[in-house]
């Protein structure tokens, strides 16, 4: 059932100086269904946070409508209680000058929830997020990591059944990242919450999701780039090499890569984002000229028409991959086993990080 | 040196003996910096709240004729006053000039745009931040709009801080407004400027001695109310 639907949406921002308007977001139409969990990647600048806030009933789209149980809270002159129902956490964690217990009651007392409940359900809260123990210290006197961890403490507060979260990782140590990965997955698997978040973390959107959606430039790109990377590329003589921030390689094989799907994109070297459809990759045999991920079986699902597996490659990503059900009954995988993909020929986009601008396209013509 | 020494003793001797001439300005003074600073504000803050909320054209016009009139010099604004509510000002019937009521009246002129000016700066720094935290909790425009308030108290009572602390010291609009009628509407500054005029050095600086510890005892219990702000 959806519980939230962009139909035709468009932000436009003002320029400065009063120069026409810039367009951050254009969504045609997106879903988010109860119970799912669905992350928003993509670059930076890609309009992640402008999509949230939008879901998130913060920002009024310039055109177009955003539905929450089917109705337009924005032209029913229900805003407010949209934005009641969809708590945001936002890119960036202003937490108010008093103490940690009475920020994360924030929310509740808004509400207007007595202070004895909302304190109660605060302390909760702040143990979800293992801080209860900075309950009576000041705002102002944690550091970065517990002031996001008390940020989305503010939310659970408020137990509602759809959380937007943007950047929920973001800055974060190793330890809180994990805290709020454990809670992403605790909300979702245990209490169905649905969640929609934005996020350039795609390993960890890989793991926590159940659906992903690439943004670039403002624009959703087709939902078949599962798999999307971004880092840096360079052409060898073995082929492209592409290396990740975090360490990850891979050679891409000219056969690869789509240079005629993407108008204006291609094989480059420089900073890339690399999309990989999860129906691109073929379980058989390594050698068929194309390059190769070796990886394991980390988990199999049953979609309507397709399995769909996450692969775990080396220490290198999580790769999902789709398998048609004739196929599956081919190959008879499970959990654990170690496999070797291949890409079929012309199917892995290269993309600059920003789309490249119209003016190269006019010289073109010229 | 001997001069300043023995001015010193006999303003002691007056504060001391609690000389009823020093203590009626005093009074009259504390009364009109108190009350004026209550209306400045009741006016100042607000404005400067809306001011630095909503956006529309004209935003930095405003705040730049607000900045320059942070400075007005007081005399000016003495003038201004002057012209509205002497007898043949627009409001002269009301009977103003010369009155405490008229000093206020000025008083209010003059540090309106200092104290929305300021206001405007403190809530300025963090508005957006805690207006988007707030909504994000989902906070309406009015609710978002109390945090900001609240969010920036420390900032904001600067702001009466500095109105006060222009009133208090303050010579032209008295002057010009009030008269300097003895029993009336002589305040401290006023009186001080006739005593050095008039010789009597001791006097005048006794009424200076009273005039910073008005302004020090004002400024210690705005301290001590600001001492929730060190955490920010």
């Amino acid at each position: 059932m959806t519980l939230l639907r962009l139909e035709n949406v468009v932000q436009r921002h003002s320029a400065r100086r009063g120069k026409g308007a810039i367009e951050a977001l254009r969504v045609h139409d997106l879903d988010v269904k109860r119970g799912e969990v669905v992350s928003v990647v993509g670059p930076n600048g890609s309009g992640k946070s402008t999509l949230a806030e939008t879901l998130a009933f913060m920002v009024r789209p310039s055109d177009g409508r955003v539905l929450l149980d089917g109705a337009d809270p924005w032209a029913e002159g229900r805003a407010l209680w949209a934005r009641r129902r969809c708590p945001i956490l936002l890119q960036e964690t202003t937490l108010f000058s008093t103490s940690v217990l009475n920020n994360a009651a924030k929310g509740l007392r808004i509400r207007g929830v007595s202070r004895s409940d909302a304190l109660v359900r605060a302390r909760g809260a702040l143990a979800q997020v293992k801080v209860e123990h900075l309950a009576e210290r000041h705002a102002h006197q944690l550091s970065g990591g517990e002031q996001r961890r008390v940020a989305l403490a503010r939310l659970l507060a408020l137990e509602s059944d759809l959380l937007v979260l943007d950047e929920p990782m973001a800055g974060l140590d190793r330890e809180s990242e994990e805290v709020m990965a454990q809670l992403v997955h605790t909300l979702h698997k245990d209490r169905g919450v649905t969640l929609v978040m934005a996020t350039h973390n795609l390993r960890r959107a890989v793991a926590l999701s159940t659906r992903i959606v690439t943004l670039v430039d403002g624009k959703l790109i087709p939902a078949m780039l599962d798999n999307l990377f971004f880092g840096f590329m360079r052409r060898t003589e073995a082929g492209f090499l592409f290396e990740q921030d975090g360490g990850w390689q891979h050679v891409f094989a000219r056969s690869d890569l789509a240079e005629d799907r993407w108008e204006g994109v291609g094989p480059l070297e420089g900073g890339v984002q690399v999309g990989i459809p999860a129906g691109a990759f073929r379980v058989e045999p390594a050698g068929q000229g194309g390059s190769v991920f070796a990886g394991t079986v980390e988990a199999i699902r049953k979609e309507r028409d397709a399995y769909r597996l996450h692969v775990c490659v080396g220490d290198g990503p999580v790769l999902r991959v789709d398998l048609a059900l004739h196929t599956w009954a081919q190959t008879a995988l499970t959990i654990g086993q170690r496999v070797e993909l291949t890409l079929r020929a012309g199917s892995t986009l290269i993309m600059p990080m920003r789309q490249a601008p119209a003016r190269a396209c006019q010289s073109r013509g010229a | 040196m001997t001069t300043l020494l023995d001015a010193l003793h006999n303003a002691a001797s007056l504060l001391i003996s609690l000389d009823p001439d020093v203590m009626q300005y005093a009074l009259r003074s504390l009364y009109i910096a108190l009350v004026s600073t209550c209306l400045a504000s009741i006016i100042g803050v607000p404005l400067g709240l809306v001011i630095a909320e909503r956006s529309f054209a004209g935003k930095r016009a405003i705040v730049t004729v607000l900045n320059t009139l942070m400075g007005l010099p007081t005399v000016v604004v003495g003038l201004f006053v002057y012209s509205f509510i002497s007898r043949h000002g627009i409001f002269g019937g009301l009977g103003w000039l010369f009155t405490v009521r008229g000093i206020i009246v000025g008083e209010v002129v003059l540090i309106t745009p200092l104290v929305t000016a300021v206001t405007l700066a403190a809530v300025t720094r963090r508005d957006r931040a805690v207006r988007r935290a707030s909504l994000s909790l989902g906070a309406s425009e009015t609710q978002a709009l109390g945090d900001v308030f609240l969010e920036s108290r420390f900032g904001i009572l600067a702001a009466v801080i500095a109105g006060y602390g222009r009133v208090v010291g303050e010579v032209g609009v008295a002057t010009i407004l009030g008269g300097n009628a003895d029993g009336f509407t002589r305040t401290l500054t006023t009186a001080i400027v006739l005593d050095t005029e008039m010789g009597f050095f001791a006097r005048a600086l006794a009424l200076g001695i009273v005039l910073l510890a008005l302004s020090l005892s004002i400024n210690i219990l705005f301290q001590f109310l600001q001492g929730g702000g060190r955490g920010q």
